[in-house]
Parts: structure tokens; C-alpha cells; sequence
């Protein structure tokens, strides 16, 4: 594949920026990775110095709302759209062609959307043994400790994912109805970017301890008999 | 390589995101044999190629608008017109409506919380002792693992690449057989509890209360069965349905509150997919370096029997239940173990069975089971007396696990005779 001749002359640049940077002596994974998380510390700093600010807790409250938000219309929307599908394909004889592609992406989207959120509320699936049986402190350090490989590793997928979108921008790689691959797959370096912030947070500033409580999906409403 | 995956694996036992294990894991792996990291976005972009994953969103959305709505005492109001009259009346009810909601929920968690609080009071009220009444509200949540529409047999089905039809086929005897001992334990258990009258008057008007939702699983388990609808098309028109009657007819469920449910959902949906997003990448490393071959040909120098397999997957899946949930124990374990259980001549449909049966044990097993946790937590009572009570349960699954696992025919006759040849 020849970069310079992409339909993007300024996405090809790019790409030619990243690669002459990879190439460097200096530049191994390891130097990367220490620039990244030094990167990353910076932005968690500014975020933690934004929430002391109220206009910067207004807008990081706007901005946590605006993804579930954003959750919310996508997966209506897939419940629209596929319902429509069906009756297309069972009353019209035939389905749309470009829906089927979409709900697909639109499953991607959810996946990555949600779990920026989950990370957010601390609600990953994770096997917590040693974790509930350790003293607080120790709990803690632990804490700290797998959070931080969390973001490190999340950093790595998000550097990769970006390599890997860049690629897909200079080949101008197109999905159904001639939408850019690159946009549909956004999703994934900006969600595994949050959730490198957001790890990173989660091991310098630990929220309150969560028990059983804020895990249970569902508020208990108060027992009462059947009639 | 050693310090490696010893380090991970104390990162992994300490609470690191599971996603997040697999992620590193897979990245280390890809480095390691030399391939550019990008494989493993590559992988987890095949999430938007698999037309069956777009049923897991729909099918969690309509199952917590179920959860939150009242139709969980609608759906016990039914059960209890049409079966309240049986000898232990009451403890089949729990069964049934626990088990039919779970198929609908997708994780036996949700339906703890949801249903536990109108039975557990009413099997007191009637007579039971508390702690078959405790046990069985912990228990029967689980008995609906394999009917459809459930959520973790469609995750094996797509894991594994079993058609999910003929693995809800599959499902229905062993179901039975679950529901069957629990059922049994429950009218032993019901001794001296006075039964109640059968009344037309009441049957008529339970099934008027809940008309909007009765005919929805009647339609989505015929549906599937006779394989005239598809699984996502399945979806698509529950999660439509249930969001119009629950949203607009009912009106159980304002406006209001509608993110908060929707992002619940998604949530448990996000927490399934990401797993699945990573694992993919690592186990299609793991099966290109051969490795299930690996430990199948060292397996074979211990194990020669297919019983012998079959009863060590039971103990190493019991011990996975007890650390990891359901899913993402699924999503790991079955692309390593299918090609050695295939070496044993092991029938991937049947495997099915087994691994969700044993998985939802796990659930409860002690001393971590998830089940016990939110149990103990939505009854407000001790998890050493949820272990307890639970035991006598756990004991009578444990054998119909056994007979599942030994008795292959009872997964694989429907499947043969009703569905059309793999």
C-alpha cells in the first residue's frame, strides 16, 4: 500500500508523521509508554482540578449525561429499527439493505459506550476473592495498583486502535451507504481514551468503597404480599 | 514468561477488570510472537460482524423494563390462579414464574431481586419454613438458565458456533429435569401447608390482568421452538413490545426514570460485549498457536474416557463459577475447551448443556457465589445462613447435573428428532 497516494493527503501525512516518529531510535514501546501515561497523568490532573471548579463540574456532568444519553438513543433506536426490519422482511418481502450493518455497529457502539460508563462507576466484571479478604489498606494499595495496569493497558489498545483507524482513513475504507469505516469504528479509541483517564483516576482518587448495594441492579422496593 | 503470568494472574485474582486481563494478555501474546498490536483491534472490531450479537442488547433492555415494571406480580398472580391448588402450590409457583422470568432477564441475579420480594413473604405467609422459603427464592432463579430466550445460551451458541435453536432443543429436557427435583423437593417441603381452592373466577381475571405480557413468551418460546422466528428477529420484537406495553400501556415505568433503567441495561449488555471484544483477539491466538491441541494430546496420557473428561470439566467449571460470572466464564473457556472435548467425542450441543448448567451452580456455590451475595443482600439476611439454606438445593442440582452430564441422550434426543440435522 502507498501511503502517498491515499484520496487524503492530509490523513496520509499523518500516518507518514506516525511512522517517521515509530521509526526513531528513542522511540521504543517502552519510552512511548512512559510519554503516554505521563500524557495521561496530565490530563487526569486537569480533570481532577476541573471537578474543583463548579462551571467544570456543570460541563463534566453535561458530559456524563450527554453518554448515557447518547446509550439511550442508540439502543432505541436499534429497537425501531429492527422491529422495522422485521416487518419489512416478513410483510414487504425484503429487508433494508443497509439496517442489518448498522444494528451490528450500533452493538459495537454499546459495548465500548457502556463500558466508558461502567469504568466510570467502577462496575466491571471482575473476580473480587483476594480483594474482600485483604485488610483496607492493603485494599487500597491493591486498588491502586490494578487500576493503574488497567489504564496502562487500556492506553496501549487505545494507541493501537488509533493506528489502526489511521490506516483504515488512508486506504478511505467505506462501509454500507459509503460511510467511512474510520467513523464507524471511532468509538473504540475514544472509549479505551476515557477509560484510560478514568482508570488512571480511579487509582489516584478512589471512590467511596462499594458494597453489594451499588452492584444490585435494580432499588428494592418494599416487600409486600401478593394478592 | 513465568513472572509474566504469575503477575498477571495475582493482577487478575486482585479485581483488575477481566477485560482488561485479557486485553494485557492478549497484547503480551501478540507482541510476543512478533504481530503488530493492531491484530488484537482487528479482532475486537468482529463484534459488528456477528448478526447474533444484536439480540443481547435488545433482549436485556426488554428483560430490566420487565424487572422494573409490576410485572412481576402479574406473572406470579397467573402462576398462582393456575397452580396455587397443587400440593406445594406456592413453592411451584416460585419455580415456574422465577424460572420463566430469568429466561427473560438473562442472569438469575436480576431475577433474585426482582421476584424474591413478593414470594419470599407470601411462602412465609403461607406456612413455609423460612428456610426452604429462603433457599428456594435463592435457587429457583436459576432453574430458567436454559429456556429461551436466554441470554448465556446464546452466548455458547455463538462462542462455540452451535445453531441456538437446536441448542434451546437441546435445553428443554434438562430443564425439565431441573424444574422437575426442585418441584418434587417443594411439594415434600409443603407438608402441612394448607392448600389453596381453585377458583375460575380468579384464573380469569389474573390472565386479564396480565393479558399485554402473557402472550409475549408465549409467542417468543413457540417462536423459537418451532423455529419459525430467528433469534434476533425474536429480539427485535420483544424489546419493542415490552417497551410499548410497560412504557405506554401499563404505564408501570414513567418517562422519567427510563434512563436510568436503559443505562442498567446496558451496562450489564457493555460489561458482556467488552469481554467478548478482547477474548476474541486472545483465543483466536491461542487456538492459531494450537495450544487446546496441546493440552488435549497431554490430557490423553492421564485420561482415556470420555467419563472421565466429562466429570473433570465438571469440577474445573464448578471451580470457574466460583470465580468469574457466567458470561465471561463462557466467553473465555469454550473456544479452549471445545476442541478437547471434541477430541473425547464430546457432542458440542450436550457440552452446551453442561457448561451452562455447571456455570449457574457456580452462582451459588460458597463461599463467593454471586447469587448468595444479592440474596443475602435483598433478604436481608446473613450469608452464612444463605449458605445454609441453600445447601439442600445445591445438593439436588449437583445430581441433576450428574445425570445431565451422564446421560447424554437426555440433551441430544430432541435436537435429533425434532430439528433438522446440523
Amino acid at each position: 500500500m502507498d501511503i502517498a497516494t491515499g484520496p487524503h493527503p492530509e490523513g496520509s501525512t499523518l500516518a507518514a508523521l506516525g511512522a517517521r516518529l515509530f521509526a526513531q531510535p528513542w522511540t521504543t514501546p517502552e519510552v512511548l509508554m512512559a510519554l503516554g501515561l505521563g500524557a495521561i497523568l496530565l490530563v487526569s490532573l486537569i480533570h481532577f482540578l476541573i471537578e474543583r471548579v463548579a462551571v467544570g463540574r456543570i460541563l463534566l456532568a453535561l458530559f456524563r449525561r450527554g453518554e448515557i444519553g447518547l446509550l439511550a438513543i442508540i439502543v432505541l433506536g436499534m429497537m425501531v429499527l429492527s422491529a422495522a426490519q422485521v416487518l419489512f422482511r416478513n410483510v414487504a418481502g425484503g429487508g433494508i439493505l443497509w439496517v442489518d450493518p448498522l444494528l451490528r455497529y450500533a452493538t459495537l457502539w454499546i459495548g465500548f459506550l457502556g463500558a466508558a460508563v461502567a469504568t466510570r462507576e467502577g462496575r466491571h466484571i471482575q473476580m473480587d476473592v483476594l480483594g474482600r479478604l485483604l485488610p483496607p489498606r492493603l485494599r487500597r494499595l491493591a486498588g491502586a495498583t490494578t487500576h493503574l495496569a488497567a489504564a496502562a493497558t487500556c492506553l496501549v489498545l487505545a494507541e493501537s486502535s488509533y493506528r489502526h483507524l489511521a490506516a483504515e482513513y488512508t486506504n478511505d475504507s467505506r462501509e454500507f451507504l459509503q460511510i467511512p469505516t474510520w467513523i464507524l469504528l471511532g468509538v473504540i479509541p475514544l472509549s479505551l481514551a476515557l477509560m484510560t483517564v478514568r482508570f488512571t483516576g480511579l487509582a489516584f482518587f478512589p471512590p467511596p468503597e462499594t458494597t453489594i448495594a451499588d452492584v444490585a441492579p435494580i432499588p428494592i422496593p418494599p416487600a409486600e404480599a401478593t394478592p | 514468561m513465568i513472572a509474566a503470568i504469575s503477575g498477571i494472574t495475582l493482577l487478575a485474582i486482585l479485581g483488575m477488570p477481566v477485560f482488561c486481563v485479557l486485553g494485557l494478555v492478549a497484547l503480551l501474546a501478540f507482541r510476543g510472537a512478533g504481530i503488530d498490536t493492531t491484530a488484537v483491534i482487528v479482532e475486537m472490531q468482529r463484534l459488528a460482524t456477528a448478526p447474533m450479537l444484536i439480540a443481547i442488547p435488545l433482549f436485556t433492555l426488554a428483560g430490566y423494563l420487565f424487572a422494573e415494571a409490576k410485572s412481576t406480580a402479574r406473572l406470579v398472580r397467573v402462576s398462582r390462579a393456575f397452580l396455587g391448588w397443587f400440593p406445594g402450590g406456592l413453592a411451584l409457583v416460585a419455580i415456574v414464574a422465577c424460572g420463566l422470568f430469568t429466561a427473560f432477564a438473562g442472569s438469575s441475579g436480576v431475577t433474585i431481586i426482582a421476584m424474591g420480594g413478593i414470594l419470599l413473604p407470601a411462602l412465609l405467609a403461607e406456612g413455609y419454613s423460612e428456610r426452604f422459603s429462603l433457599g428456594l427464592v435463592t435457587a429457583a432463579p436459576s432453574l430458567g438458565i436454559l429456556f429461551p430466550p436466554s441470554l448465556p445460551v446464546i452466548i455458547f451458541a455463538y462462542v462455540a458456533q452451535v445453531s441456538v435453536d437446536q441448542l434451546f432443543l437441546a435445553g428443554i429436557l434438562p430443564g425439565i429435569l431441573l424444574f422437575a427435583i426442585v418441584a418434587l423437593y417443594g411439594m415434600r417441603a409443603a407438608r402441612g401447608v394448607p392448600r389453596q381452592q381453585f377458583t375460575a373466577h380468579e384464573v380469569w381475571s389474573a390472565v386479564r390482568g396480565a393479558a399485554w405480557e402473557l402472550p409475549l413468551p408465549i409467542a417468543v418460546l413457540g417462536g423459537i421452538y418451532s423455529g419459525v422466528i430467528a433469534i434476533t428477529e425474536a429480539a427485535a420484537i420483544t424489546a419493542l413490545y415490552a417497551f410499548i406495553v410497560e412504557v405506554f400501556i401499563y404505564r408501570d415505568i414513567k418517562l422519567s426514570q427510563l434512563p436510568r433503567v436503559i443505562k442498567e441495561a446496558m451496562l450489564l449488555v457493555s460489561g458482556i460485549l467488552i469481554v467478548l471484544a478482547t477474548a476474541l483477539g486472545l483465543t483466536n491466538y491461542l487456538i492459531d498457536a494450537e495450544v487446546p491441541y496441546a493440552i488435549f494430546d497431554w490430557m490423553q496420557g492421564a485420561i482415556q474416557s470420555k467419563l472421565a473428561f466429562l466429570l473433570l470439566l465438571n469440577i474445573f467449571l464448578l471451580l470457574v463459577g466460583c470465580l468469574l460470572d457466567m458470561f465471561s466464564a463462557l466467553i473465555v473457556a469454550v473456544p479452549l475447551i471445545v476442541p478437547i472435548a471434541q477430541g473425547y467425542g464430546v457432542d458440542l450441543l450436550h457440552l452446551g448443556i453442561i457448561f451452562l448448567v455447571n456455570l449457574e451452580i457456580g452462582y451459588w456455590t460458597p463461599p463467593v457465589g454471586m447469587n448468595l451475595l444479592i440474596a443475602s443482600f435483598r433478604f436481608r439476611r446473613s450469608v452464612t445462613l444463605l449458605y445454609k439454606v441453600s445447601l439442600p438445593f445445591l445438593i439436588l442440582l449437583l445430581i441433576a447435573l450428574l445425570i445431565i452430564t451422564y446421560v447424554p441422550g437426555l440433551s441430544l434426543v430432541l435436537p435429533r428428532t425434532v430439528g433438522t440435522a446440523p
